[in-house]
């Protein structure tokens, strides 16, 4: 596009965004960066060690397993959660009956506090008060013993899974608005050709949501990364070390070890983890994306 | 239509703007740092976690008025941030710790803080006023007062003795036909028979959980440890124990795996306390450890059916142990030398005679004082203090447990590795080996 | 033929349905929970799960005013996330518009920077943030929370934004030059009104995503001019002394209000749908 002073505007529309930025960011990136280099913990100052922190970090088993469940959880979350919002986005576009009902009422989990969610989900999966044994005998499932979804390893990486993964208004919102951006001669075209729904969502709605579902699998894979107050709230990593991710491992080495410099060399790797994630995403859904456009 | 957008979207950034300023501006003023106002008060900054539904909540507001009507205190101001729960607050004094200043009076909510703040140079050391107050200072026996030391420098004033014991409900062992022992089971051996007899009559024996801490079996693992002798019963009087595969702690290890498997409810394994003492309350199970603040809820009519109190017996571990272990005490983090001294009175007076009984009273904290004379209404009217503060006497092993004196990550460790070992998915030796590697990361 | 078709198409109705109902059922099913254990006692709340409370009076409202001051932190929390808002919306139209439509040097590292932010642990940032804000004087202040909110806000915005920024065509733009307009007046008049829904959706998510910060919220205030629903929250808590019931008491009377904001918010993102509604 040919703007005038089109330099000046560019500084000016992204400079306040960025100077916010440098406020709160700017400091700790650096912080999180230096410090994980260091010895440094709730008492003494950071003092420069190398990569030990890092040589500890990477010899903890315990710390693999947090980055395995993180990735994993990363990959759920960016395929089926993600899809699951999509899906529910094609199903309101539509307009059936109660669909504002249903947008309204799909984002309220969202709202609740973790606080009270964790409370809420400990007490509903209680095994010998909660819903599991009466859901189970409705089945007309005998058990000797009712599952105790939290407090076995067998199943807690599961339930604890289940408590944010089926909850996708966030990107159910997103894809509506986008969706609504969709020029609507495209749709009353198709319809003229007698294409079926299925065709239309098939061939026209998903192929224009690409960029977007991008978007969304990056905000998701970024929120898993740094995913905390539920785990904390239900099971706090355990049994074992089953439902530990970084940002557990992290809090664990910061407030329960005192280390700082350990934590912030978590915390790198978090960041790491993360960027390599959302220029992944990003490569992934660009390609073809930036091709059509043809700009 | 564009225009009206145009116009309500550049109100409203307007009206962000002028928000935003107002609010800076409205802080401005109020700058927290003023030492003294115009009459001569002390200002004291206080945060204070006793707030909400803390047991202590009402006590302490009662201490802070009181305070202030004495000569020591009648010319303090406190400067109240409240931060319920002590977690949060452990947070925000760690925080403090190490990038700020410190409250002039630092309550200890557990968590080693005594250790990071001394440390850290951020409190007062206090040996000098407690050398130059003979009287204040006979208030405290040595151990209270060597667990508040750091390097030689006494940093933390102990406000109460923490013990815990075994609560039973009368009327399950009658209705299993065992006879409750005056004071505690001579044995172990005997303790499991009991369980066994419950167990027999349909009844689950004992209350444990894992969660958050897993207070209850570390309370009844404490004990195993702490009553196996004289190698056990020092080894659980050690602060930050490093090596967790003894004979006894892996014995004890064994035990626990089995009273999970055998002796409790279903939800103990990742349960946490609530749910616990309630099936404790509806009398669910029959034994439940736990020390003397729980005895208020017993009367209370929203956690326990009417006439619970009186159900209720009191034994002691067995082999008459029992956990007690001095508190973690308040410090004083003021550097100017009006506030520290402001600061040591409010100790002292937390600390008077007439107040640690007002605590008993109020909150079920056992005084740190030994000795004191208890008046005879307050026995009277809660006939179960009463035994708990006459029971305590018969203890011939006293022991600690993990919250006191070990590490906080391995008392995280111990909760997350609890239903692992419950569920029989680790060995209790190997359930030990992880402790002894969470305790040894604090060595690094 | 007609018949298959009509049953393929009924069948596919009864999938939505169902599809609906399942997932409107977990979605509100906890809040209805929370609304009915709001009436229980502790001893109700911590023995059963699915039964009814033995009474609905208003013992535990009373009860969870009485432990913490919620009224006031809820409107602190209205004012602080409201104004986090405002500003990040408006720095996200703009910040974004411009990585969507032009080329420049800095932009990658832009985009790289923006997305570091998103991973920063929040122990890591505290320390120095509250050093930071010590020094500017904005510690305990309900503008430092909405300085923090608003930059935590940007890097999902800014994703959602640079993104419906590209759906829409640049053609108008392009006419718009040549008829001699401005940047700044294209970018009001004609990109702004188009972007709205995108805008409302990031102002919903901004909102979403702040109401319910804890870490910061505590880390960065020491009294009550700043505080918000969430350490409210903390006060019915406690060791030995956690009062579920004032919880969730206090969860229904803050999340009615916020339903409502929603109610009004999507209506406005809605509207733009309404246009382009497709049947069948």
């Amino acid at each position: 596009m040919k703007v005038k002073n089109k330099g000046f505007w560019i500084v000016l529309f992204t400079m306040p965004c960025m100077i916010l930025f440098a406020i709160v960011y700017a400091a700790p990136i650096v912080t999180v960066i230096y410090t994980s280099l260091c010895d440094y913990t709730t008492f003494s100052g950071p003092e420069f060690s190398g990569l030990k922190n890092f040589m500890t970090i990477f010899g903890d088993a315990e710390f693999l397993t947090a980055i395995k469940n993180t990735l994993v959880w990363v990959v759920l979350q960016s395929t089926f959660h993600v899809s699951l919002g999509l899906v529910m986005a094609l199903v309101l576009r539509r307009k059936p009956a109660g669909w504002k009902f249903v947008r309204t009422a799909y984002m309220i989990p969202n709202i609740i506090p973790t606080a009270a969610t964790g409370v809420m989900f400990t007490l509903l999966l209680n095994p010998t008060f909660g819903v599991v044994k009466p859901f189970l005998e409705t089945l007309g499932i005998e058990v000797l013993q009712v599952p105790n979804l939290f407090g076995n390893s067998k199943y807690a990486f599961w339930t604890v899974t289940l408590t944010w993964m089926l909850y996708s208004g966030f990107n159910t919102i997103i894809f509506l608005a986008e969706m609504g951006a969709i020029d609507k001669d495209i749709y009353e075209a198709a319809r003229v050709d007698g294409a079926k729904p299925w065709q239309i969502d098939r061939y026209i709605t998903l192929p224009l949501m690409r960029n977007i579902f991008g978007t969304c699998v990056t905000l998701a894979s970024v929120a898993m990364v740094s995913q905390f107050d539920i785990i904390y709230m239900t099971t706090k990593g355990g049994p074992g070390s089953t439902t530990l991710n970084l940002p557990i491992y992290l809090y664990k080495a910061a407030t329960l070890e005192n280390n700082y410099g350990k934590a912030n060399a978590v915390g790198a790797v978090q960041i790491i983890i993360g960027l390599v994630l959302v220029l992944f995403v990003q490569y992934l859904f660009r390609e073809k994306g930036e091709k059509k456009e043809g700009r | 239509m564009k225009s009206k957008m145009l116009k309500r979207l550049l109100a409203s950034a307007v009206m962000g703007t002028m928000i935003i300023s107002l609010a800076a501006c409205g802080k401005s003023g109020d700058e927290k740092s003023s030492d003294a106002d115009d009459s001569g008060k002390v200002v004291l900054d206080v945060i204070n976690y006793h707030v909400g539904t803390d047991y202590a909540a009402d006590y302490y507001s009662y201490l802070f008025e009181e305070f202030k009507k004495t000569e020591e205190g009648k010319n303090v101001e406190f400067n109240f941030e409240e931060i319920p729960t002590t977690d949060a607050y452990n947070q925000k004094i760690k925080l403090l710790i190490s990038s700020g200043d410190l409250p002039d009076i630092v309550f200890n909510g557990g968590n080693n803080i005594t250790e990071l703040a001394a440390k850290s140079g951020k409190v007062a050391d206090l040996t000098p006023y407690f050398e130059e107050d003979a009287q204040w200072k006979a208030l405290f026996d040595d151990t209270s007062l060597e667990f508040n030391t750091v390097d030689g420098k006494i940093y933390g004033v102990p406000v109460s003795k923490e013990i815990s014991y075994i609560y039973y409900n009368k009327d399950l062992f009658k209705q299993a036909g065992i006879d409750a022992p005056e004071v505690a089971f001579a044995s172990w051996d005997e303790f499991f028979a009991a369980c066994d007899k419950l167990k027999e009559a349909g009844i689950t024996p004992v209350g444990m959980d894992s969660a958050d801490s897993g207070w209850l079996t570390n309370l009844w693992m404490s004990a195993l440890i702490g009553t196996a002798g004289d190698a056990g019963n020092e080894w659980m009087n050690t602060m930050y124990p490093t090596d967790f595969n003894t004979a006894e702690v892996e014995k004890a290890a064994e035990t626990i795996q089995k009273m999970f498997k055998e002796y409790t409810t279903a939800d103990a394994v990742g349960g946490k306390y609530d749910p616990m003492a309630t099936h404790f309350f509806n009398g669910e199970v029959a034994m439940f450890p736990n020390g003397p603040w729980m005895i208020p809820d017993f009367s209370q009519e929203e956690k326990a059916p009417e006439g619970f109190y009186d159900k209720v017996g009191i034994m002691l571990m067995p082999g008459n142990g029992m956990e007690m272990v001095p508190t973690p005490g308040d410090m004083v983090g003021a550097t100017e030398e009006d506030k520290i001294k402001a600061a040591v009175a409010f100790l002292k007076f937390e600390t008077t005679p007439e107040n640690q009984i007002k605590a008993l009273e109020m909150t079920g904290l056992q005084p740190v004082s030994n000795n004191l004379d208890i008046p005879a209404e307050l026995t009277e009217s809660d006939p179960l203090m009463a035994q708990v503060l006459e029971i305590q006497n018969k203890a011939e092993v006293t022991y600690g447990q993990n919250q006191a004196y070990w590490y906080q990550n391995t008392i995280d460790t111990f909760s997350t590795e609890l239903p692992e070992l419950a569920y029989g998915n680790i060995t209790p030796k190997e359930f030990c080996e992880k402790l002894t590697q969470s305790a040894e990361k604090n060595q690094e | 033929m007609k018949q298959t078709s009509g049953t393929v198409i009924f069948t596919s109705k009864v999938v939505k349905y169902i599809f609906m109902i399942f997932f409107v059922f977990i979605a509100v099913g906890p809040i209805v929970w929370a609304f009915i254990s709001s009436f229980k006692t502790y001893a109700e709340i911590n023995s059963s799960a699915l039964s009814w409370p033995s009474s609905f009076n208003l013992e535990n409202y009373k009860a969870a005013f009485k432990f913490a001051p919620i009224a006031k932190y809820f409107l602190n929390s209205v004012i602080i996330v409201g104004c986090s808002v405002l500003v990040t919306v408006a720095l996200v139209a703009m910040c974004s518009y411009i990585i969507s439509r032009f080329e420049f040097k800095c932009k990658t590292l832009i985009i790289l920077l923006i997305s570091a932010s998103l991973m920063l642990p929040a122990q890591a940032i505290s320390q120095p943030l509250f050093a930071i804000f010590q020094k500017l004087g904005i510690f305990d202040t309900k503008l430092g929370l909405i300085i923090v909110y608003s930059a935590m806000g940007i890097p999902m915005s800014f994703f959602v934004m640079t993104s419906y920024y590209k759906t829409i065509s640049t053609a108008l733009e392009e006419s718009a030059y040549i008829d001699g307009a401005t940047f700044l007046q294209t970018f009001i008049h004609i990109i702004l009104p188009l972007a709205k829904p995108g805008l409302v959706t990031i102002a919903l998510l901004q909102f979403i995503n702040t109401w319910n910060e804890f870490y910061f919220a505590l880390m960065l205030t020491s009294g009550d001019t700043a505080r918000t629903v969430p350490i409210a929250l903390n006060y019915y808590m406690g060791t030995f002394a956690n009062n579920y019931s004032a919880l969730f008491a206090a969860v229904v009377m803050t999340v009615l209000p916020t339903i409502l904001v929603f109610i009004i918010l999507q209506r406005q993102v809605m509207e733009s749908l309404t246009a382009g509604a497709v049947k069948g």
